[in-house]
């Protein structure tokens, strides 16, 4: 699920210099292969971001 | 947005993606989605944060793809089970692994049309998948042989599943839960997908996957360090950066930008890869030369920013305040003159170009700001202006990506739109005649000859390694050894634009360097638009072997040079064998068994070479090359003879020379769209220039 945090706390994660837990990824794909609706679910499933945010995350369903 | 001509767009479309059934997933997603995301997961006690860095999902946009690469560490090559490993697929291996060396993990996904749709057997869903990644690692070792790098089933780097019914695992996911894959089937057969959701969720072998198996920046930057900078590795900053050291000298680059779809405010994203970025500091644009102060910083969250005052070395950045290319470095003010990053290497050349111009004629201006922005943000993407119908003439490597941007550009300028047009290109075919000119006044003079640059210079400029700006000597000594210039020519090259080359052979021209600048502005015109029917020029390599330049500047000007520079490319070039070449595409289509030959059938008629016919258990794959000009009705013809059952995908690959009997009528065709006398060009209307006497007594030019 989104794990909804507050901004504070999201700094300290970003800010964090514990670097062998921090992983920069794409994904990519052919066109139509799924990677939108593969991003949506990730980011549905594991998102992290403030309650404003989630907030947005909601409307758009 | 109007379309003149509003079938063809939507064909295009249509003809990218190969079906229109996911149209609307696409669009929803762009909704949700944006451009850096950032994920959390727990894994064996650990916490661990990602940062999703979103590349554009069209082809099109390799050199977005390439710019939004340089930021990761590593990729998730997602393949779908039913179509395999497709053109693109490819194209992606190959910038993504290849290129900005992102370690792959791979996930196959929609399983569930496998088994739903063509009701493969356990057995034959496995050979599917295995195939896969068969196909997927021999990409791998084609593009990135020296990296060792493979993926596997039993090593846990492959996961399968359907992200729409959101489930997935990796093998040791499957035996840690002691599920027998079998019971896909079965839950499939009961219609049961919600126990798969639950029971596998497709989060965790996808994150799993990337935790365990892709490097994090403190494995993967010291190496990206040393292939995207060409700096001094030991020095001061080298080290900072291979260190990712928070407190060293700042070096930043921005590596896509991303712009709000409401507020329409453009976010440049980057990354860190030494020092701090701050909110409200000054930073300096070492390519643009310049300094800028962020205003607001942070990293991105759906579509805003979430402000974090300070990201330390090892982040990806979301910042306002300033616009820039992507691509270009970011350092602290006190930094001038170090090393900035590598350019990336991308060959931009439009095959297609489309005119717009606003609806209301005072929003020109406007207009031009976005244009200009929007181009800026696709580096594959060029525009210019249409002097006399004050269009902005947008040109790309294909006519969804032309599709794409001026939707974009329409949300803040209603526009309205040309259909597609190829564009062609004129190329020399044999060494034209050495030509002396004078200009318009008879006070100077100039003696240019042009000739086809040979293929292998020609490749090395698309390769990215020989360009305009590097360093003379070291450009002069590529060109010898590669290509086997001669070295006094090689160090004596003006200018490189797109694929043409100008070079001074001039020995002891006086004053030359006094009109080098306009001589230089007119070969970029003429490249631009030469003499056939203004289609752009390929290869041409124009050389100046002599000049004679007046000693009062004031009869040397612009138009004097134009006049003499303009007449001998010109002559020249038409006794240099010019023809017309046009854009070919790479198509790959996967069809039904039983339905290939008539698919072959109209790949026959539409002048398409095959390249290769490959048997699958219930599909055909041919792969072929087809003029970009024949794909027009391609769709249409296609659906109607495979019933909507054939998936297919294309991309650039080239030019080819147009054939003999289709020279003439291209070349008036042309002519006539842009309003050019409807004749073939001679030597002859270039005359009045010609020195020392007036009249063209060479041969005419015919093809």
């Amino acid at each position: 699920m989104v794990r909804v945090k507050n901004p504070d706390e999201i700094a300290q994660m970003v800010r964090s210099t514990a670097l062998e837990n921090k992983r920069i990824f794409s994904i990519v794909a052919h066109i139509d292969h799924g990677k939108t609706t593969t991003t949506d679910y990730l980011l549905k499933r594991a998102g992290l971001m403030s309650p404003d945010a989630a907030g947005e995350l909601l409307l758009t369903d | 947005m109007q379309l003149e001509n509003s079938s063809s767009p939507t064909n295009c479309l249509h003809a990218r993606a190969g079906r229109s059934s996911d149209e609307e997933e696409r669009k929803r997603g762009i909704t949700i989605f944006t451009s850096v995301a950032l994920l959390s997961y727990d894994y064996q006690g650990q916490n661990y944060l990602f940062q999703l860095n979103d590349t554009p999902g069209h082809i099109s946009f390799t050199g977005e793809v390439s710019r939004a690469l340089r930021g990761s560490d590593g990729v998730v090559l997602l393949v779908d089970a039913l179509e395999g490993v497709m053109t693109q697929t490819e194209t992606n291996i190959r910038l993504a692994v290849g290129e900005e060396r992102c370690k792959p993990v791979l996930f196959i996904n929609k399983v569930d049309r496998l088994i739903k749709e063509l009701r493969l057997t356990p057995k034959e869903v496995g050979k599917r998948l295995e195939q896969i990644a068969m196909d997927v690692n021999s990409l791998i070792k084609k593009y990135a042989p020296d990296t060792g790098w493979r993926v596997s089933f039993q090593d846990g780097t492959i996961a399968i599943g359907s992200a729409k019914h959101g489930w997935g695992f990796t093998i040791d996911i499957l035996k840690e839960k002691g599920i027998d894959p079998k019971v896909i089937f079965e839950k499939y057969e009961k219609g049961e997908e919600k126990w798969l959701r639950e029971n596998l969720p497709l989060d965790e072998p996808l994150l799993r996957m990337i935790v365990k198996h892709l490097p994090s920046p403190k494995e993967a930057q010291p190496e990206k360090i040393r292939r995207i900078w060409p700096g001094d590795q030991d020095s001061e900053l080298g080290k900072a950066m291979r260190g990712i050291d928070p407190d060293g000298p700042l070096m930043a680059m921005i590596t896509k930008l991303f712009i709000h779809p409401r507020t329409k405010r453009v976010v440049l994203i980057g990354r860190v890869f030494s020092g701090t970025l701050r909110a409200g500091e000054q930073v300096r644009l070492l390519t643009a030369k310049r300094l800028e102060r962020v205003q607001r910083l942070g990293v991105m969250e759906i579509t805003d920013i979430l402000d974090i005052p300070e990201i330390p070395a090892g982040n990806l950045f979301a910042l306002y305040g300033f616009h820039c290319p992507a691509g270009e470095t970011i350092v602290a003010p006190d930094m001038e003159g170090v090393t900035p990053f590598v350019e990336i290497k991308y060959a931009a050349e439009p095959v297609v170009s489309i005119a717009i111009k606003p609806l209301n004629p005072q929003e020109l201006d406007k207009l031009g700001k976005w244009v200009k922005l929007w181009v800026s943000a696709d580096p594959t993407a060029q525009f210019r202006i249409d002097e006399e119908t004050k269009e902005y003439i947008l040109s790309g490597i294909d006519p969804l990506q032309l599709e794409i941007l001026t939707k974009r550009i329409n949300e803040m300028v209603r526009i309205k739109v040309s259909p597609p047009i190829i564009v062609y290109r004129e190329v020399p075919t044999q060494r034209g005649m050495e030509v002396q000119t004078k200009s318009n006044n008879a006070l100077n003079r100039i003696k240019i000859y042009v000739e086809p640059l040979d293929p292998v210079t020609v490749d090395l400029i698309r390769k990215g390694v020989i360009t305009d700006k590097m360093d003379r000597k070291e450009r002069a000594k590529i060109l010898h050894e590669k290509a086997g210039w001669d070295s006094r020519e090689a160090r004596r090259i003006w200018l490189i634009y797109g694929t043409n080359i100008l070079v001074d052979n001039t020995r002891g021209a006086q004053r030359l360097d006094r009109i080098k600048s306009y001589i230089e502005s007119n070969f970029i015109d003429f490249c631009n638009g030469a003499t056939l029917a203004r289609e752009p020029t390929l290869g041409v390599k124009a050389v100046i072997t002599d000049a004679v330049v007046h000693t009062d500047p004031a009869h040397t000007g612009y138009s004097e040079v134009r006049s003499m520079v303009m007449a001998a490319l010109n002559i020249s070039f038409l006794t240099a064998r010019p023809r017309l070449y046009e854009p070919i595409l790479r198509i790959d289509i996967t069809t039904p068994i039983g339905t290939e030959g008539q698919v072959m059938s109209i790949l026959n008629k539409k002048r398409a070479t095959i390249k290769q016919i490959q048997h699958m258990e219930d599909l055909v794959r041919i792969t072929g090359e087809i003029p970009a000009a024949e794909t027009q009705d391609l769709v249409d013809l296609l659906r109607s003879a495979t019933q909507g059952r054939c998936f297919w995908g294309y991309e650039p690959s080239g030019f080819r020379e147009l054939p003999k009997a289709m020279q003439v009528d291209k070349i008036m065709e042309i002519r006539k769209r842009k309003g050019l006398p409807l004749e073939l060009p001679q030597p002859k209307l270039y005359e009045k220039n010609l020195y020392p006497v007036e009249k063209w007594t060479g041969p005419s030019f015919e093809i």
